[in-house]
């Protein structure tokens, strides 16, 4: 499924909350919308379930104008999650993620199995949780099941408001980490709300910034890292360098393409690998984290399983932080 | 920190060490004598004595000497239900003490109150699971009821009101328990429609807030009485409200003024509720693809319903008293004793208009919060809203 | 402009209930077969003096002692007490103030005390379920850093804990209020004169001139002082709490 933004305008009483946003997202893909507070992230997304509909320009999915599709018909298609999670509290958890199939006037039978899949697929055992009351939830846990209540009639296309805003920094990178693995095997098109920077470039397959209602920028997350327009610069930060080196593999660095382990995350550098050398599959901010830590200009990359591939230089480092995208 | 004593059970010791010490009961030789005052341990004699001192002893002992567990909370019920059978016991032993009189009676005095008092705090402290209520329930009243049944309490005063117009009582209070079910029922058909519109649409439903407060502050005795005329007028100029049975005086101002009564709690509760649901919750329901009216049913108005039923529940209890007054304008009902005891000054009366009153809406009370628990989900945070 | 509605309504009624001159022509007219018009045995102006004086007693004597038996119940000794209150006082709102008043008649004669009995009864749980919130529901933080900063427990109450209810606790008051001066009424039936005395004599004679003038007298009564109680409140609002 596809998904176009054409000329879309809205505003709200004399504010302009978005400002002729034209953008299209590819099958599969996973653009971000990143930007400041009250910048038209949410207005622009909700645009695409018609909960808001556009002054002027249009929406269209899959080439088909939104406006054309009864609201109810399209939402049941798009999987929707938000950052205040929005369960219904006087629902079991289980009848939270069954909302829509029973909209959809699903048999028994088949809901039921369906929200056990989706509960052992989002982390959660259903034997423990299908008839857990919301207010016992956890934020990471509830928002768990907020992911699980989207994707219940397998809908083709997921929009993400914020989803993991509201939990704390550990949980939220957990979540991130399930999330790519639950999308690695669902494929969805999908639409990510965030102002969290590092979630946008760990996440997204594109990045597209706003500012004050308009679309400032959109890139792949290593291009973007490198755009020398002010504001973008302004906004990814003094340390864009560093997050650059972040998305980067030493096994790339080194012209022997290695995708970052999950583990990667979070520094699966130390691990197995003996002093003065580094895996490859770490990233190249661990590397350098690890020759400041020990006082050199250079390390052994080593397989991860333990085979000496070759050296990574400093050279190598400022090279691929200058550089272009070599992932 | 220091360990304190469970001093919520010492609260009854006094409460019904006030039953032994002022006066229990009146022993009169009829309805308005001043009678001879008696307070407790003389009524009690030797073994009910004796079961009185051993109470008061347990109670102590559990107070001091237990831990903090199922079996004090047991001892703290069995407290409770002897403190309520020996005010069974006490009323029946002062009958067996009159000795004569044209309708002698015995008559509660200002310290019968102090047993039930320490039987409610006792077993309100020793609450645990419900099923255990109903059967403490059972066991506090039947042997009170079985005394009573088998005529040893037919010198109590209320009973001799109660043989007296037996009939007539029981009339009354059919006569009661409809007009306030009606007038309740008909205040919830009215009621809710009109709290979903108001919660709807601003234009609706600041005038009717404004006026259901409105009702509100005019007494519920005062509503009867101006209901009065402008029904007689009525009834006057259109004979078939006259044949439907629609006058000035009796059921019809009555029940209107008493649903009038009863719409507030409903009206504004449910606005409250439907204004309780988290905007979140109506976005992820708009999001998932309901439609409004799924919205409505499958989220607003089971999330509104607290709110709604705590209303009907205020509604209910409020209506069961403002039936009394209905009496004043010849409605009938239990008020009806209770105001013919006040005009004869026979406090009997009066209490055989007001146990029966008191107990309705206590039973009222407790069914509606029977059927919350039975109809709202349990994910739902009751917190804020009455008991 | 909108502001001053209120005020001139309340103003304007007064003059037509309180002056007889004026009264008397109204309730004719609106009345005609009514015989007799203005209420005779007394002033509606001394009514609603008495009624006002009857509501107001219990009012006061309800806030103190809701007042006290919420802070009691929220301090560490009296919390054992807490679901007894809390049940007793929901109780106590169960038990039809008519009911308590023909109970209390027996023991207390008739008169101002088994009125205040009743009402006291019945308006003593909109205070204590307000102070019980308001206590209840401050934020923890705001308990803890004046405990850290080296207060005692009074003072943690004077300062800090009641300040903060004290709106909560004040809507609460209004409430018990208003319920009394709409259940006063009632007292009429006791002897205890007030408003309810020109209503219960127009239903026994069957003149709804006279009930007419106690209600909205008494309706007046509790509006204005619902007006006069919310404004009241809002002064007691600490200045940054106000209206956010
Ligand atoms: N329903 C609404 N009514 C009025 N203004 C709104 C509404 N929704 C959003 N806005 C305004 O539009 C702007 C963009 O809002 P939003 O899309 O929610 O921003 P973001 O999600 O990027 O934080 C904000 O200034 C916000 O105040
Ligand atoms: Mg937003």
């Amino acid at each position: 499924m596809t998904l176009e933004w054409q000329n879309a305008c809205k505003t709200f009483t004399d504010k302009k909350a978005v400002d002729n946003l034209s953008l299209e997202v590819s099958e599969g893909e996973l653009l971000v919308l990143i930007g400041p507070s009250g910048c038209g992230k949410t207005t622009s997304l909700k645009m695409i379930n018609r909960l808001v509909q556009p002054d002027s320009g249009a929406v269209f999915v899959n080439g088909r104008d939104v406006s054309e599709v009864p609201a109810t018909e399209l939402r049941r298609h798009i999987g929707y999650v938000i950052q205040q999670v929005g369960l219904f509290p006087h629902m079991s958890v289980a009848d939270n993620v069954a909302a829509v199939p029973r909209l959809l006037k699903w048999e028994k039978d088949r809901i039921d199995d369906r929200v056990k899949e989706l509960l052992n697929l989002v982390g959660l055992p259903a034997d423990e949780f299908a008839d857990a009351w919301p207010s016992r939830l956890s934020g990471g846990e509830a928002q768990r099941v907020g992911v699980a209540r989207a994707l219940a009639a397998d809908p083709p296309i997921l929009l993400m408001d914020e989803p993991f805003g509201a939990v704390d920094p550990l949980t939220r990178e957990v979540l991130q980490r399930e999330f790519l693995r639950i999308q690695s095997t669902l494929g969805k098109t999908v639409v990510f709300v965030t102002h969290d920077l590092d979630e946008a470039i760990r996440l997204g397959d594109r990045i597209a910034v706003m500012n004050e209602g308009r679309l400032a920028a959109v890139a792949a997350p290593g291009e973007l890292l490198l755009n020398a327009d002010p504001f973008i610069r302004d906004f990814t930060g003094e340390d864009r360098a560093l997050r650059r080196l972040a998305r980067l593999s030493v096994g790339a660095a080194i012209g022997e393409a290695t995708p970052i382990t999950a583990a990667g995350f979070s520094g699966g550098g130390e691990s197995g690998a003996p002093a003065g050398s580094v895996r490859t599959d770490a990233t190249l901010k661990e590397a350098l984290s690890m020759m400041l830590e020990a006082g050199e200009t250079s390390l052994e990359a080593v397989s991860p399983a333990g085979r000496r591939i070759g050296k990574l230089t400093m050279e190598d480092l400022l090279e691929s932080a200058a550089g272009t995208e070599a992932s | 920190m220091r360990e304190r004593f469970d001093v919520v059970p010492l609260a009854a010791l006094f409460l019904g060490a006030a039953s032994f010490l002022m006066p229990f009961a009146a022993l009169k030789e009829n309805r308005v004598v001043d009678g001879l005052l008696l307070n407790g341990f003389q009524l009690a004699g030797p073994l009910y004595g004796t079961v009185a001192v051993l109470t008061a002893f347990g109670v102590l002992t559990g107070v001091f000497l237990m831990k903090n567990g199922s079996r004090r909370r047991l001892l703290y019920a069995a407290a409770g239900v002897v403190c309520f059978w020996l005010t069974a016991a006490l009323l029946v032993r002062a009958g067996m003490m009159l000795t004569g009189g044209a309708a002698p009676r015995v008559s509660p005095a200002i310290g019968f109150w102090g047993l039930p008092a320490a039987s409610y705090v006792l077993i309100d402290h020793s609450k645990k699971g419900r099923w255990r209520m109903w059967i403490l329930l059972v066991v506090m009243l039947l042997p009170a009821a079985l005394l009573l049944a088998g005529g040893r309490g037919e010198a109590i005063s209320v009973f001799r009101e109660w043989s007296a117009r037996k009939g007539r009582f029981f009339d009354e209070l059919i006569v009661h328990i409809r007009l306030f079910g009606m007038a309740v029922i008909s205040a919830a058909v009215l009621g809710i429609p009109l709290g979903i519109l108001a919660s709807r649409d601003k234009r609706i439903g600041e005038p009717v807030t404004a006026f259901v407060d409105a009702v509100q502050t005019i007494p519920s005795m005062a509503l009867f009485g101006l209901l009065m005329a402008p029904l007689a007028a009525l009834s006057r100029t259109f004979p078939l409200l006259r044949a439907m049975g629609i006058r000035g005086i009796g059921a019809a101002p009555a029940l209107i003024a008493l649903t009038l009564y009863a719409l507030l709690p409903i009206v504004r509760n449910t606005v409250a509720g439907l204004a309780s649901v988290p905007l979140s919750a109506i976005d992820a329901g708009l999001g998932l693809g309901m439609s409004q009216r799924q919205l409505f049913y499958r989220v607003e108005w089971p999330m509104a319903l607290p709110h709604v039923l705590t209303g009907l529940r205020t509604a209910s209890v409020q209506a069961v008293g403002n039936t009394a007054v209905a009496a004043l304008i010849g409605a009938g009902g239990l008020g009806i004793m209770i105001f013919q005891g006040l005009g004869q000054a026979a406090p009997d009366l009066i209490l055989l208009g007001v146990i029966p009153l008191i107990l309705i809406a206590v039973a009222v009370d407790r069914s509606w919060g029977f059927m919350i628990r039975r109809w709202v989900s349990p994910g739902l945070d009751m917190k804020g809203l009455s008991a | 402009m909108k502001r001053l509605i209120g005020p001139v309504l309340g103003l304007a009624s007064m003059a037509v209930l309180f002056i007889p001159g004026i009264l008397d022509p109204v309730l004719r007219f609106l009345f005609p077969g009514a015989g007799e018009w203005v209420f005779p045995r007394a002033s509606l102006l001394s009514l609603a003096a008495m009624h006002l004086l009857i509501s107001l007693t219990a009012g006061a004597t309800a806030a103190v002692i809701g007042i006290t038996l919420g802070i009691a119940a929220t301090r560490p000794a009296g919390r054992a007490f807490l679901p007894l209150i809390r049940d007793a006082s929901s109780l106590a709102q169960t038990l039809p103030p008519a009911a308590v008043l023909a109970l209390a008649i027996p023991f207390l004669g008739f008169g101002f005390e088994p009125v205040l009995l009743a009402l006291v009864l019945y308006s003593v749980l909109p205070v204590l379920n307000n102070t019980l919130t308001g206590l209840e529901t401050l934020p923890e933080p705001v308990l803890e850093a004046a405990r850290g900063m080296g207060m005692s427990r009074l003072q943690v109450l004077m300062r800090v804990e009641l300040p903060l209810a004290l709106p909560v606790i004040g809507t609460g008051i209004r409430t018990s209020v208003v319920i009394n001066v709409g259940t006063a009424t009632i007292g009429a039936l006791a002897g205890a004169g007030g408003l309810g005395s020109p209503i219960v004599a127009g239903l026994i004679r069957d003149n709804p001139a006279w009930v007419f003038q106690g209600a909205m007298a008494s309706a007046l009564l509790a509006l204005m002082l619902n007006a006069l109680l919310k404004a009241a409140e809002k002064r007691l609002q600490p200045a940054n709490m106000r209206e956010v």
